[in-house]
Formats: structure tokens, C-alpha cells, sequence
């Protein structure tokens, strides 16, 4: 089974990192939600970092991704911030005001410095 | 597959239950008396059943009914066959129909669960050559091992069949089944399919066209039977002819002796020479009996000298001995006592149960009818005549010569005088002819090469594949017209779906005094998420939309009808815009699925207004394009998706003023990131380049600029997301200044 997330610790921050560089429809995008679910879930503490370093495009589709990260985050009330999200995709999270929603940081030491 | 419409009453109450069983029955019975028909002698058992995979597809379409009517069926066929046979219906064989019948229909059932299990329900459709394949090897290669291990052990339990002989009977019966089921089981399933579900597409051609392979095969299936039939005889009698060849050399052996022995006690009256006369026979075994009758007065008793009396089992010998010498004193010996006349003189030739006397004159030398010295008797051991002729003939025959039999190696039931195939032939002896005849059992059939099976299993294997693949090809090329009329049924309502979501879309933009408007709406699919509408109010104002739901195809077209819906509910009530947008969260809430997002902006147009008020749902981005300088603002979105979050917070609307000229542009994201063959999109930064030179020209030009802008980058390549592009334009200041469009609000 392919996956999509490489998972780390920094410190008591659970770090995910995605290893495709395209989130786009169709059949891995469940699989990619139901990672980042799991992510979520075992972070202990509830404190996680999704690093989109390497990711170069998202679809309108895999916004739900972000939608269901954080619900899942809010209703564990833990925190989440996103890191190494590229410019096209910034300006995604613009357009769409999700941006409001989440912390974005350039770099992992950045977000792991903020928690 | 659909359920078959078969030509047999389908399973349901118990009144069609018993016509159910009665039909397989039936059709079981016909089937396996036409295989036993097929049986290629010496064997009972068939090359091919084909009641056996009958059954398979009855059990697997029917279940239980097809299982009892499987049982009735091989017992009532055991009983026909008993009756055909003439041996009328012993208990033994009524035991032996009622393990028969458990064996096929135990197999049956077997073979039907093992299908069930092993493939599911795809053996209605035997959808893909490797199903097919492992079908035929469960149900016919796997299941059929049940019938026939049963039956061979049966037969020989109940001495049918020599223990030896059982497995070679067992592998006959296990072939025959295989290759019942190889071709009757998808020929019966066809057939039962009648003209439904997925076999239904030329089903007779190909069930045609594998009776007439049937037929072929069994017609080169009884040619070689004959071919076989006729050499085995022909081998039949050469062994025959050896055997009798034999018989006639020895005894002509045996006479030429006598006839010289009696040349040496003619010439020595003394009868000397009788040791010597007796010594001519010490090589030869079948004469056990060397006798000299000396000629005496009538009357007197005859001395017998019995010079080699080692006939064991000839109690009465010397009595024949001595009525021949008694007969032959009495009178000569002539034609009419069964006597031939022999080469130089006159013979006697008498039968007894175990042996044969052959008698001579003496003094055959004298060469009259009346012996001068007496009479030569030798006795010859029939058995040991025959067993020294037929040495080296083959296992499983029985040779009769003479009125006396030899069997070798051959089965009880062969020496008994049943025989597969015999000849007969005449031993034409110097004074006496003999009948023989030669019968062959199994044994002996054996020995000879099995052609006829070896054609029979080549063609039908071949026969059987060849067919089974007619039968997957006509399952694949039904497959493919119900894939390509289901693909046909789902493209016309495809079709009407886009005719309707078209239809939703505004068939021209509505006149606004001091605006102009357009728009386009490409979906990627025959349907799209995206849409755009114009809505006029009732307070003269303009209500617009744009949405983008997340995804193509179908499944947003129908969300996208939705939000349309709500979005003219919503607006006709008057409501400021920002009240009607939450009226929008609070009813999509509990409506999207959750794999759908929408993002939408609408916008309320004054006529001969500056400003647009617009509430943007997290779509974006809204441009505004300078007529004066060319520059192009990206507006920021007032509010989240529709169905990001549960519980959304309201968002108020904002206002944008527009100079005369200025373009308010609202497009989805299957534009700006619309990619070419090389993956590069279109990007945000050509929308603001075709903005900028076309800002003059009127808004639907503008649009039509758009599109052919993004076709030349995508140069052919597809797109993969829905496409709309809104245009509100401010009237031009020559425009206002004539109120050109004042009479068109």
C-alpha cells in the first residue's frame, strides 16, 4: 500500500509531510485524507504540522482535505499549522479565505517554533 | 446476468419444484443413455457423457431440485440399461444403480459448490477467459474424480470389474465426465440463458455451431471405432490362424510318427522294433500314450502292449484302446466309423473328453485294407496339444478347438462363452477337421493400441476448448454490446443532463442600463459543477451568480442545480444579499455530501449604478480591471466555501465601484488553471494579459478573447475542469453620456 505522508516528531510536534507533489481528484485523495485522519488521531500531544514542501499543485477538490484536517484537529482542540506551502496554492488558501483558518509558516523550524 | 428464461420451469413453489426434478430427470436419462451409446467396446464407460455437465448447470441454476432430479435420473438409466442388457434388475445391480446415482449427484452438488465458491456468481457471465477456464477445471477437472471413483469402486466390490482393471475403468469414467462437462455444461447454461442477460446476443449461432463441432467429433469418433474395431479383429485372426496352424502342424507331426512306427513293427514281426517305434515319440508331449494292438483271432482277448501309458486322467483308455483294436478285428476299419483314410493306410481317430487316439495299421506298409500285424494307437493330451499351440499368443483369450478349450489368461466370463470379438477357423487335418474358434476379452483388447480413445479424448479436448472459447468469446461480445448499450443509454441521459444544466444557464444576458453583461459556461463533461445566472429582482436590481462546485461531471451538476435554485429562492425575497447568502449556508449545510465544496460569488447590479455589491463564498478571484490604466485588483473573498465549515460565521457584502469601462470579471478556477500537454497552466497572469487588451472591446468579445486565448495555450490538450467566465462592464462614457442603453433596463 502506497503512502502518501511521511510522518516525524519534532519534539512533542507530529510533523507530516507529504511525499506527492500533486493532490489533485480521484482515487488517492481518499487515501491521502484517511493518512492525514490517522496523523491526527495519534498525535499525542495534539499538535501537528503539515509540511507542503514538495507539493506544487492542489485541485478545488483536495480543499475538503483541508477542510476535514481541521475538523478533525478542532475536535481533538489541538493546534495545526501548515508549512512549506508553495505560492499557487497560497494564493488557493487566499482566493478561498482558508487561509483565515490555518497558521501557515515557511519552514518547519519556523511553524514547530510557533506551537 | 439477469435471471435466465429457460426453457425449464424455474424454481419457486413445490408444484414447480416436482415439474423441476421431473424435467432434469428426464433430460438426464436421454442424455445418459445417448452417452452410454457412446461407449467404445470393450469398456461400458463413455468418452463422453454429457449428462454430467447437464447436471453441473442444472445444479448450479437450479440447486437442490436439479440434485434429486440428477439421482433419478443415473438410477433410472442404470435401470434401462440393466433391462437393455437383458439381465433384468438383480439386486446387485439395484445397489450398484442406487451408488451410481449417489455418485453423480453427489458430484453435481460438489462440483456446484466448489464453482460457487471458488468464482462466486461470475459463472453466469463467465466473464474473463481465465473464470471460464477455472471453471471447467473445478467443475469438470476437480469435481468429476467424485463419479467416477465412486462407480469403478462399486464395480469392483461387486466384481464387475477386476480389481487390475480398476483403475484404467475409473480414468474412462472420469473422462468422460470431464468432457460432459467441458462442452454440455456452458452448452446447457446457453441454453438455459434462452435470450436473456448477457449471453443473449447470437446465442443460437454459437449453440449451433458447437452441435455441429459435436457432431464432427462424433462422427471421426466412430470412424476410428470402426478403424479399431476392424484391426483388432484382423489381429484377432491372425492369432487365431497361428494358434490353429499350430494345432494342424503337431498333429501331422504326430501322424507322420504313427506312420513310421508302424513301417518298424510291420517289418519286425517279433515286434523288437516296438522300443524303437516307441522312442520316435519321446520328444513329443502330447503323446502320452503309445499302444501296439497285435492282430489276433476273432475272439481270443487282444495282449495290449501299452508301451508308454502316462495318460494320467484316462481311466478309460485301455477299454477305447482295446474296442478300437476289437473294431478293428472285426473288420476293416472304414469311413463309416468316423475313420479317414490316412496316408498309406487305414486311421482311427476317437475323441474322449481329455484326449484324442489317433490308430494306424502296422503294416501300413502293405498299404490293403486289412492290417497284417495289428493296429498302432498313440493317445495325445488335447490340453497339452493346445496349451503347446497356443504359447505366445496374447493375454485374455480363450481358444476352443476341437470341443476342447483353453483359456489364457482370460476372464471367467470369456471362458464361460462371452466374448468381445472372436473368429473361427477350420484345422484341416490329414483324416479330421477341426473347429476352432478364438474369443477375446478385455485383456487381450488391451494389449492392442487404445486409438479410438486417444482420438475420442484429442478431438473432444480440442472440440471441448474450442467451443467453451466460442462460448466466451459470445459472453465477451455480449459483455461488450450490454457495456456499449448501457454506455449508449448513459451518454443520451448524459445528454439530456447537459441539454437541462444548458438550459439552466442564461440563453443571453439581460439588458442593464449602464452595464454590459456576459458570460460562458464549458463543463468538461457532458455536465459540469460550474454555472452562472442573472436573476432580475423585482426592484429593478440585478441579482448574478457564479459557482464552482468541487469536482465534474454529474454528481456537482446536480449540487450546482441546487445552489442555482437557492440562490433565485434566496434573492427573490428581497433580503439583503448577506441574509441571503446565510440563508444559503444554513440549507447547503445539510445538503452537500461531503466530498463537495462550493465556492460562489453573487453580485447585485443598480441599474445606472457605479457600484456592485458582491459576497464572495470563498471564490476567487474577483477581478476588477481599470478601463483607464489597464490595471487589474484581485478582490478578497468575504466567506469560506459552502460546506467548509459546519457552523459558518455571516459574512457581509462589499461594494465595488466601477469607473465607465471598468471590468468586474468572475471566473472558476478551470480557467487560470487550465494545463497545457506540458502541465503548465494558464495562470493567473494571462487572465489579467487578456483583460488589459481587450478592456475595450464589449463583454462578450471580451469573453470570446478569453476562450480563444486559453485554447491556443492548451493547443488541443483537454480540459480537465469546468470552465465559466462572467463579464459585468461598466458602460463606456460615450455610452452613459448618449443613455444608450437607458431604454433597454
Amino acid at each position: 500500500m502506497a503512502h502518501f505522508l511521511e510522518t516525524d516528531r519534532e519534539g512533542d510536534v507530529s510533523v507530516a509531510r507529504f511525499t506527492v507533489s500533486r493532490i489533485v481528484d480521484g482515487p488517492e485523495l481518499d487515501a491521502i485524507r484517511n493518512e492525514l485522519v490517522e496523523v491526527v488521531i495519534a498525535a499525542e500531544p495534539p499538535k501537528i504540522l503539515i509540511d507542503f514542501s514538495g507539493v506544487a499543485l492542489i485541485s478545488s477538490a483536495a480543499i475538503t482535505l483541508l477542510r476535514d484536517l481541521h475538523r478533525a484537529v478542532s475536535s481533538r482542540q489541538g493546534q495545526l499549522r501548515l508549512c512549506g506551502v508553495c505560492p499557487d496554492i497560497v494564493a488557493v488558501l487566499r482566493f478561498t479565505r482558508i487561509d483565515t483558518l490555518f497558521a501557515l509558516f515557511s519552514d518547519r523550524q519556523a511553524a514547530v517554533a510557533d506551537f | 446476468m439477469d435471471r435466465p428464461s429457460s426453457p425449464l420451469p424455474q424454481q419457486a413453489g413445490s408444484g414447480q419444484t416436482v415439474r423441476l426434478i421431473g424435467w432434469v430427470t428426464g433430460l438426464y436419462l436421454v442424455l445418459g443413455i445417448v452417452g452410454l451409446q457412446l461407449a467404445i467396446p470393450p469398456s461400458t464407460a463413455s468418452p463422453l457423457f454429457p449428462a454430467a455437465g447437464f447436471a453441473l448447470a442444472t445444479v448450479l441454476s437450479f440447486g437442490r431440485p436439479a440434485v434429486v432430479g440428477t439421482f433419478l435420473g443415473q438410477f433410472c438409466m442404470h435401470l434401462v440399461r440393466c433391462w437393455l442388457e437383458g439381465k433384468g434388475w438383480p439386486t446387485v445391480d439395484l445397489l450398484l444403480g442406487l451408488v451410481f446415482a449417489i455418485g453423480a449427484a453427489g458430484q453435481a452438488a460438489a462440483a456446484a459448490a466448489l464453482v460457487r465458491r471458488t468464482t462466486g456468481e461470475s459463472w453466469r457471465e463467465l466473464a474473463f477467459e481465465r473464470q471460464l477456464f477455472g471453471f471447467l477445471i473445478i467443475g469438470g477437472g476437480v469435481a468429476c474424480l467424485i463419479s467416477a471413483t465412486v462407480g469403478a469402486v462399486a464395480l469392483g466390490l461387486a466384481g464387475f470389474v477386476a480389481p487390475a482393471d480398476l483403475p484404467y475403468e475409473g480414468w474412462k469414467w472420469y473422462v468422460g465426465d470431464t468432457l460432459g462437462v467441458f462442452i454440455f455444461t456452458p452448452l446447457t447454461l446457453v441454453l438455459l440463458a434462452g435470450s436473456a442477460g448477457a449471453w443473449r446476443t447470437d446465442n443460437r449461432r454459437v449453440i449451433l455451431k458447437m452441435l455441429v463441432i459435436f457432431a464432427l467429433v462424433l462422427v471421426a469418433y466412430a470412424g476410428a471405432g470402426r478403424w479399431e474395431q476392424t484391426a483388432r479383429l484382423r489381429q484377432l485372426s491372425q492369432d487365431g490362424q497361428r494358434a490353429a496352424d499350430r494345432i494342424a502342424d503337431q498333429l501331422s507331426l504326430v501322424v507322420s510318427r504313427l506312420q513310421l512306427s508302424g513301417r518298424l513293427l510291420a517289418a519286425d514281426e517279433t515286434q523288437q522294433h516296438a522300443e524303437g517305434a516307441r522312442q520316435l515319440f519321446d520328444e513329443a508331449g502330447e503323446v502320452v500314450l503309445v499302444a501296439v494292438v497285435p492282430v489276433v483271432e476273432s475272439g481270443a482277448e487282444s495282449p495290449l502292449f501299452v508301451m508308454r501309458p502316462g495318460w494320467l486322467p484316462a481311466a478309460g483308455l485301455a477299454e477305447t484302446v482295446l474296442a478300437v483294436a476289437a473294431q478293428a478285428a472285426s473288420g476293416p476299419l472304414t469311413a463309416r466309423d468316423d475313420c479317414l483314410l490316412a496316408r498309406g493306410g487305414p486311421g482311427r481317430a476317437t475323441e474322449q473328453a481329455t484326449g484324442l487316439l489317433l490308430a494306424v495299421a502296422a503294416d501300413d506298409r502293405a498299404g490293403g485294407p486289412q492290417p497284417s500285424a495289428g493296429w498302432l494307437v498313440v493317445g495325445i493330451d488335447h490340453r497339452t496339444l493346445l496349451r503347446q499351440a497356443t504359447t505366445g499368443l496374447p493375454e485374455g483369450v480363450v481358444i476352443d478347438a476341437g470341443g476342447v478349450r483353453r483359456a489364457v489368461a482370460a476372464e471367467p466370463a470369456l471362458a464361460d462363452g462371452v466374448g468381445l470379438i472372436r473368429w473361427s477357423g477350420t484345422v484341416p487335418l490329414a483324416w479330421l477337421d477341426w473347429q476352432v474358434e478364438l474369443k477375446a476379452d478385455q485383456r487381450y483388447l488391451k494389449g492392442s493400441f487404445d486409438a479410438t480413445w486417444l482420438v475420442a479424448i484429442l478431438s473432444l479436448v480440442f472440440a471441448a476448448l474450442f467451443a467453451d472459447r466460442d462460448v466466451a468469446l459470445l459472453a465477451a461480445v455480449s459483455r461488450e454490446e450490454v457495456a456499449h448499450q448501457a454506455k449508449q443509454r448513459i451518454e443520451r441521459e448524459l445528454a439530456i443532463a447537459r441539454d437541462i444544466q444548458q438550459g439552466l444557464l442564461p440563453r443571453q444576458p439581460p439588458l442593464v442600463a449602464g452595464f454590459e453583461l456576459a458570460g460562458c459556461s464549458r463543463p468538461a463533461d457532458q455536465t459540469g459543477g460550474d454555472f452562472y445566472d442573472f436573476y432580475p429582482l423585482a426592484d429593478g436590481r440585478l441579482a448574478m451568480a457564479i459557482a464552482d462546485v468541487t469536482g465534474h461531471g454529474l454528481g456537482p451538476a446536480l449540487v450546482a442545480a441546487e445552489v442555482r435554485a437557492l440562490f433565485r429562492a434566496a434573492v427573490s425575497r428581497g433580503q439583503p444579499l448577506a441574509a441571503a447568502v446565510a440563508v444559503m449556508h444554513q440549507l447547503l449545510a445539510d445538503d452537500l455530501p461531503p466530498e463537495r465544496l462550493v465556492t460562489a460569488c453573487f453580485a447585485v447590479l443598480t441599474p445606472a449604478g457605479d457600484a456592485v455589491e458582491y459576497l464572495s463564498t470563498g471564490h476567487g478571484p474577483l477581478l476588477v480591471c481599470r478601463a483607464a490604466t489597464g490595471d487589474v485588483e484581485e478582490l478578497p473573498s468575504q466567506g469560506l466555501p459552502f460546506g467548509f465549515l459546519e457552523q459558518p460565521g455571516g459574512e457581509s457584502a462589499a461594494i465595488v465601484r466601477l469607473a465607465p469601462g471598468d471590468l468586474f470579471v468572475l471566473v472558476t478556477d478551470g480557467l487560470f488553471e487550465a494545463a497545457d500537454a506540458a502541465g503548465s497552466p494558464f495562470g493567473l497572469a494571462a487572465v489579467h494579459e487578456v483583460l488589459r487588451q481587450h478592456r475595450h472591446e464589449p463583454a462578450e468579445r471580451l469573453v470570446g478573447a478569453m476562450e480563444r486565448a486559453l485554447a491556443i495555450h492548451l493547443d488541443r490538450t483537454p480540459r480537465q475542469d469546468d470552465l465559466t467566465v462572467v463579464v459585468i462592464k461598466r458602460a463606456a462614457a460615450e455610452q452613459l453620456a448618449t443613455g444608450g442603453d437607458a431604454d433597454r433596463v
